[in-house]
């Protein structure tokens, strides 16, 4: 049963097979919250927004068309309600490619939080919790579900391009606090 | 020669470059210990982006969620049972009703027509004779009519009172 791809689950759920939902629940749910925990910076209303997200999905999955990958049009889910509950709190949103800012933002908030110089893992994993909202999604999206950036753009609705701009923006300031830090000695 | 730019090395770190430029790359990499230095910490960035963690969802998730659903999905059939019984009801009272009416008109039409078969007889006697009509409004019967109305009105309710518990939830998910 376990073996079972997405779109034969969704056909026996369908066919009115409810309980065999909780198999896309079990494939998805983690990763879909790694995302929301990064993009909304709180793990409870994280949790709650995926409860929405898995709910309007199973009302929506008539809709589905089987021609696009479930998990791009569930993440589509998941992104734009993390957004609509972003801005219902009024939160700000970086919906526009930012440059130089977003590079600086990184290193002189991140500056006030390096202790722990010894251990690089945690060093890249406090960086990341701080990224802006598209930064922590596309990072997210494409280190945790192995998403591709064309895959990433649809759930984004975006250009490709876009979603590498800033893919490489992500990975340049923090190589550049690496290098800041001293951690690059270590890597060579 | 190639001038190491972010955007090449993030290329290259992808896959996304052509055999020609990845040899360029290399060699500009063997030449200048700088872009060495930038290129492994880009390197050692997509090692770790690679093993940031996955965060768990509390143990209860997948059950809380299916038992909503299947909770809505029984909602859903009950209401479908109720509106059936209900209609079923409403229908078999309006056809209990015309017969009777037709018993109470086959009576008074037997008497005043020898046959009596002939549907049309029974319009026009029906017509012509409007008083049995009004007896359907005698003391007796208005307890029945009334009754029907009541039930009736008491459906209408239960679907008026739906509907705005429904745009109530709706409204508050929306704000």
């Amino acid at each position: 049963m376990k073996n079972l791809t997405d779109f034969e689950i969704i056909d026996s759920v369908k066919k009115g097979n409810h309980s065999d939902y909780a198999l896309l629940i079990d494939r998805y749910k983690n990763k879909a919250y790694s995302l929301l925990v990064r993009m909304l910076k709180n793990d409870m209303e994280a949790e709650e927004v995926l409860q929405d997200c898995f709910l309007k999905a199973f009302k929506a999955l008539d809709k589905f068309r089987q021609d696009a990958k479930f998990s791009t049009w569930f993440y589509r889910i998941v992104y734009n309600t993390a957004l609509t509950r972003l801005s219902a709190k009024k939160r700000k949103i970086e919906t526009e490619m930012t440059s130089v800012e977003d590079h600086l933002y990184l290193e002189s908030d991140y500056d006030y939080h390096v202790s722990e110089k010894k251990d690089l893992s945690k060093f890249v994993h406090n960086v990341i919790e701080q990224l802006p909202v598209n930064y922590a999604s596309v990072i997210s999206m494409f280190y945790l579900e192995n998403m591709t950036c064309e895959e990433i753009a649809q759930v984004m609705e975006t250009t490709v391009n876009n979603i590498k701009v800033i893919l490489y923006r992500s990975r340049n300031a923090l190589r550049d606090l690496l290098i800041k830090n001293n951690y690059a000695e270590e890597l060579l | 020669m190639i001038e190491l730019t972010d955007e090449i090395l993030n290329k290259y770190i992808d896959g996304e470059l052509d055999y020609d430029t990845i040899q360029l790359v290399r060699e500009k990499l063997a030449q200048s210990g700088q872009d060495r230095k930038r290129f492994a910490a880009l390197q050692a960035v997509h090692y770790h982006l690679g093993k940031i963690k996955t965060f768990e969802v509390s143990p209860a998730f997948t059950s809380s969620i299916m038992s909503k659903i299947l909770k809505n999905a029984r909602a859903k059939k009950e209401d479908r049972n109720f509106i059936l019984s209900i209609s079923s009801i409403l229908i078999a009272i309006c056809l209990a009703s015309v017969i009777y009416l037709l018993v109470i008109i086959a009576g008074q039409a037997g008497s005043a027509t020898a046959t009596g078969q002939n549907i049309n007889r029974y319009v026009e006697f029906a017509i012509k004779n409007l008083s049995s009509l009004k007896e359907l409004f005698t003391n007796q019967n208005v307890s029945i009519l009334g009754s029907i109305f009541s039930l009736g009105m008491l459906v209408i309710a239960y679907f008026f009172y739906e509907s705005l518990r429904q745009t109530k939830r709706r409204l508050s998910k929306m704000l």
